[in-house]
């Protein structure tokens, strides 16, 4: 009885140290820093003209910046925040206008440096920071895409920068050590993914409209989201019930269906073109890039021309 | 994941509590208990009493695992929608809705919206509009006072558009911000 609770340990241990711990092409954090740099540039471009009047300070801002930053940060003094940035320019006698021109110019300068993966580790960690105070004093003014933005961004900022096609890389390349690292936050996003759309899987689930396709109906022709003319909508309002009723399935079914590999093209396939759909009929373009993003960083498969580099190199078999 | 999974499970509980679901109606007391021992734990109840709760809510924050996952679930709520009503000293009356100039700032007003309708205080929701009237304000020259219906959107059902309904704004609560109320 010792004898094999002994080998299931050793076998579930294993198995872990394999899951977590093998190492893995670095072409999903390719994917992850080049999709992000992308979507900091769009954000930033995207906010350009309204950037001082959304972070401003009580009396200059569309709304004030402090009581978003009241809101979200209920006294902890811990989480990042614009004003720190507003406070420090102070002391060296800036204006609030000329810290938050800075903000948005560091976050854009951020994003290039990403792109071409120069100084990328740097450019991952000032990125995060500085989405991460305008996500918290936009807070009132805040959805969903700035939750995967701060995510992705988080994943990208811990992991083993800069991979092979940064052109950091050339003269500083990972140590054997981030290999394993790599795998390990890899897994990690993988497994998040996976409880993001379980749960927004079963939260649509127990109502009845995503069955009925009501509520593909109701998201469609929200006059802040409509796209498409509500006539057709109409005309085609045969296929709601289904397309509703196949969101429900592809979010139940992606933490089981994406682990088993001959379904998980398909089934990644079907989810980025359900993204689509979500920027092209919803107009949240922004929000279907980076959730399109984080899906094929974490799920597609490498490079073909890396797997055989690194087969070369007599490195242990990748693990996907 | 821990905190991924109850942060998650806290806004399913949260659906459920709320009554709008499929579930037999027992199912929302019994929600609404899990729900506040599962926000203690994530720091659900606005609170920062101590150093580890803080830095629980600092990680949730900075690692953008704060809120859960239930987009336009457990159904797709009513939009919220401001009409602003300016009110100019020659006596031109014109209307508009608050906008931004940037592309991505549309999404957000709507963000904003709902902030708003969903708030449960007066004060807060009465405090945000005075900012939003004032930036407006700001724009406009000669005004005498802005006069603001705020309220919900209501697209008919899928049924009900078929059998000739159109959408319709059903105002929730006006105010009105005179030169002497705006913040100078």
């Amino acid at each position: 009885m010792i004898f094999f609770s002994v080998k299931a340990e050793r076998s579930v241990r294993s198995w872990l140290t394999g899951f977590f711990f093998a190492p893995v092409s670095d072409s999903w954090l390719t994917i992850l820093r080049v999709g992000l740099a992308l979507q900091v540039i769009a954000y930033g471009m995207s906010l350009r003209l309204d950037w001082n009047a959304l972070f401003a300070g009580f009396d200059r801002g569309l709304v004030s910046r402090q009581l978003s930053e009241a809101i979200i940060t209920h006294g902890n003094l811990l989480i990042p925040r614009v004003s720190w940035l507003v406070d420090i320019g102070a002391h060296l006698g800036l204006g609030e206008s000329l810290v938050l021109n800075l903000m948005w110019s560091a976050l854009l300068a951020g994003g290039f440096f990403l792109l071409v993966g120069l100084a990328a580790r740097a450019a991952a960690i000032l990125v995060w920071f500085l989405h991460l105070c305008a996500v918290q004093s936009g807070s009132l003014l805040s959805y969903g895409m700035d939750d995967f933005m701060t995510i992705g961004l988080f994943y990208l900022m811990l992991s083993s920068l800069p991979d092979r096609w940064a052109v950091d890389h050339r003269w500083r390349p990972p140590g054997e050590a981030a290999l394993f690292r790599q795998c390990f936050l890899k897994r990690v996003l993988q497994l998040h993914l996976c409880l993001i759309y379980f749960f927004s899987g079963i939260a649509k689930a127990i109502g009845p409209d995503w069955w009925t396709g009501e509520s593909l109906w109701r998201a469609l022709t929200q006059p802040s989201f409509n796209q498409i003319p509500v006539g057709f909508l109409a005309y085609g309002k045969a296929l709601l019930p289904l397309a509703g009723i196949g969101v429900v399935v592809l979010e139940l079914g992606y933490p089981v269906v994406i682990w088993i590999r001959r379904a998980r093209s398909l089934w990644l396939t079907a989810v980025c073109v359900m993204h689509v759909m979500i920027g092209l009929t919803m107009g949240m373009y922004l929000f279907a890039f980076i959730m399109i993003v984080l899906n094929l960083a974490a799920f597609a498969r490498g490079w073909p021309a890396q797997r055989t580099r690194m087969a070369d190199n007599k490195q242990p078999a990748f693990v996907s | 994941m821990t905190l991924i999974g109850l942060v998650s499970c806290r806004d399913v509980f949260i659906a459920i509590g709320e009554g709008d679901t499929s579930l037999p109606g027992g199912a929302s007391s019994w929600a609404k208990q899990v729900e506040t021992s599962v926000g203690f734990l994530v720091g659900g109840r606005k609170t920062s009493a101590s150093l580890v709760r803080q830095g629980v809510e600092t990680y949730l924050n900075v690692s953008g695992i704060e809120s859960g996952y239930g987009f336009f679930a457990p159904h797709v709520p009513n939009g919220y929608k401001m009409v602003l009503e300016l009110h100019y000293n020659d006596g031109r009356v014109e209307y508009e809705e608050p906008h931004g100039d940037a592309i991505g700032t549309g999404i957000r007003m709507t963000s904003l919206m709902d902030v708003i309708g969903r708030s449960q205080s007066d004060e807060v929701r009465a405090g945000i509009i005075r900012l939003l009237v004032h930036s407006v304000w700001s724009q406009h020259e000669g005004l005498e006072n802005i006069h603001v219906l705020f309220g919900t959107v209501r697209f008919p059902s899928l049924r009900d558009y078929e059998s000739g309904a159109k959408y319709s704004f059903q105002v929730l609560n006006t105010y009105t911000v005179d030169a002497e109320a705006t913040p100078r």
